[in-house]
């Protein structure tokens, strides 16, 4: 999995967090961990009595979902961005407003929701990382519509053994796994005979 | 008076019929899929003249479908308040488009176990029910509904994201599983944000009965499926099926300690509750959705032989308020629903 908080480096730490009986979980490489530590000491949270349920009122109920951009100290959730996922740092140069329908990425920030089909081009280098941490992968391996069932999706389809091997590897069926590993070979791509691949979308 | 609002005999849509898997424990499973039309702005960024043309387009391939023959067609804006709002209580449509109605229309198949919402937050919105704990069944009513219309309408699709959405969290197969669950075992044995917690980190989403931001009433939660990308339809639901059927197993065995503990509070409980609903001259939402909650944990654990899983379901769905209000038209006051849902909860469980 990647890091859920620059969605570039492998996540190797695990935080969990309870705040207003609210869980929250999250996978970090080690310098944003570090960089999280750094900011909770700063603001002088921490310690036992951190996190813990409401005092009052229903145990079970959950709480409501936090407002955008307010309410109480959340630390992960102010670590990510104010609403936790999305990944606000806008390249001055890059692309502002999507040229096919006009919406910008100030609304995507303020909305989460996007304009037109254009605006997944336009405003790539934001998305992408926000499906790498909300999805764990970034390429679509599910039913295509049936216009371009023809065409091949080398893509998907490397990607798609690769999962399955290392599905077949954690349950420790070997044969499958030897089985899928010939079949990614004789695909083309980079690990085997024919075209390049099309670059792969591991984030 | 179209038949999704019918009162007479209190009709249950057909995936509260507990005749599917653990309907004791599931109310029932909900599949929905999202699409969008290739070359139109999403529903949140289009202009009025577009949504209409959308609207137009795909009634007109609904209309050419076999499948949706004979299927009830409202535009939301029209109807009653009560009337949308049952359709919120019945986990039909989103909240989205209960609060913001204008451009959208409602079709769906007189059991509902499908249906279609044409600009949600996406151009279609394709829903599959079924009863009980069936994410396999919900799904395939979804993906052949969504396989009926796909050759007829063109859907906003890319090579390497799949199908494209307005939000980019539903991005890829655009398929979310909910499930509707009762847990009073898990949260009588306080081991309910174990549960919430595991979930959380598989990367599914916990909430009460209505969704994000509602309280948990009645030990009710939805639970619901958050990746769409990077796995295909059947991975998404089998790691669904595996996981929520991992929390319906700690359920029963909470509920089976618990029963062993102590038999006589539970059954004191359970027998309690059910003469509340029996007596009660003035009842809260709130307070029946918990003396439902032990009634439907009696019936599980034998000890309402007289009760059934579809009587429960309807006395849980028809003591809500909007569906109190299409029975009974507007109320001037909070006291009078309450007094409405008293007297319906005695007529249905037999007075005291």
């Amino acid at each position: 999995m990647m890091c859920q908080h620059c969605g570039r480096n492998d996540a190797l730490i695990h935080l969990t967090e309870i705040n207003d009986g609210q869980v929250q979980s999250l996978w970090l490489c080690p310098a944003c961990a570090r960089e999280h530590k750094n900011q909770r000491a700063a603001r002088g949270v921490g310690g036992p009595s951190d996190g813990g349920l409401p005092e009052n009122g229903d145990p079970f109920a959950l709480p409501p979902r936090r407002e955008r951009g307010r309410g109480p100290d959340q630390s992960l959730a102010d670590f990510l961005g104010e609403d936790g996922l999305l990944h606000r740092n806008v390249d001055p140069d890059g692309v502002h407003t999507c040229p096919v329908c006009g919406y910008t990425i100030e609304s995507f920030f303020r909305t989460e929701r996007l304009g037109c089909a254009g605006c997944y081009r336009a405003f790539e280098p934001n998305i992408r990382p926000l499906l790498a941490r909300h999805h764990g992968r970034t390429i679509h391996l599910g039913k295509v519509p049936r216009s371009d069932a023809s065409r091949p999706n080398l893509l998907a389809d490397r990607t798609r053994v690769r999962v399955a091997l290392e599905r077949a590897v954690a349950r420790e069926d070997f044969e499958e796994a030897a089985r899928l590993r010939d079949q990614l070979k004789a695909l083309p791509g980079p690990e085997g005979p024919g075209s390049p691949d099309g670059g792969e979308s591991h984030e | 008076m179209s038949e999704l609002f019918a009162t007479g005999d209190f009709p249950l849509p057909g995936y509260l019929d507990g005749s599917g898997p653990a309907a004791d424990l599931v109310l029932g499973t909900r599949a929905v899929l999202v699409r969008n039309l290739a070359g139109v702005q999403f529903p949140g960024h289009a202009a009025a003249g577009e949504l209409e043309a959308v609207r137009q387009e795909v009634e007109g391939a609904i209309q050419a479908t076999d499948l949706c023959a004979g299927w009830s067609r409202h535009r939301l804006a029209e109807l009653a308040q009560d009337q949308r709002h049952s359709l919120l209580e019945k986990l039909i449509i989103s909240r989205q488009v209960a609060n913001d109605p204008e451009k959208s229309v409602l079709l769906g198949s007189s059991d509902l176990s499908r249906s279609l919402t044409i600009n949600d937050r996406d151009h279609l919105r394709l829903a599959g029910f079924a009863s009980g704990f069936d994410p396999a069944a919900a799904g395939a009513r979804v993906l052949e509904l969504e396989g009926a219309l796909e050759t007829r309408l063109g859907f906003a699709y890319q090579e390497a994201l799949g199908y494209l959405t307005s939000e980019p969290t539903r991005v890829g197969t655009g398929l979310v599983f909910t499930a509707f669950l009762h847990l009073p075992g898990l949260v009588m044995a306080d081991e309910v944000d174990k549960i919430v917690n595991a979930l959380h980190q598989l990367r599914f989403r916990v909430s009460g009965l209505r969704g994000a931001g509602t309280t948990v009433r009645g030990a009710l939660f939805r639970v619901t499926s958050q990746v769409t990308l990077g796995r295909d339809e059947s991975e998404i639901q089998e790691d669904f099926s595996f996981h929520v059927g991992k929390v319906l197993l700690h359920e029963k065995s909470a509920r089976q300690q618990l029963f062993e503990q102590d038999p006589l509070a539970m059954e004191d409980a359970v027998h309690r509750s059910l003469a509340t609903l029996q007596a009660a001259r003035l009842i809260t939402s709130q307070e029946c959705f918990d003396r439902l909650s032990h009634l439907r944990l009696g019936v599980g654990l034998e000890l309402l032989p007289h009760l059934t899983v579809p009587q429960l379901n309807r006395l849980l769905l028809w003591q809500q308020s909007a569906h109190l209000g299409l029975v009974h038209g507007n109320f001037p006051s909070p006291t009078q629903i309450q007094a409405l849902r008293a007297s319906f909860l005695r007529e249905l469980l037999g007075s005291r």
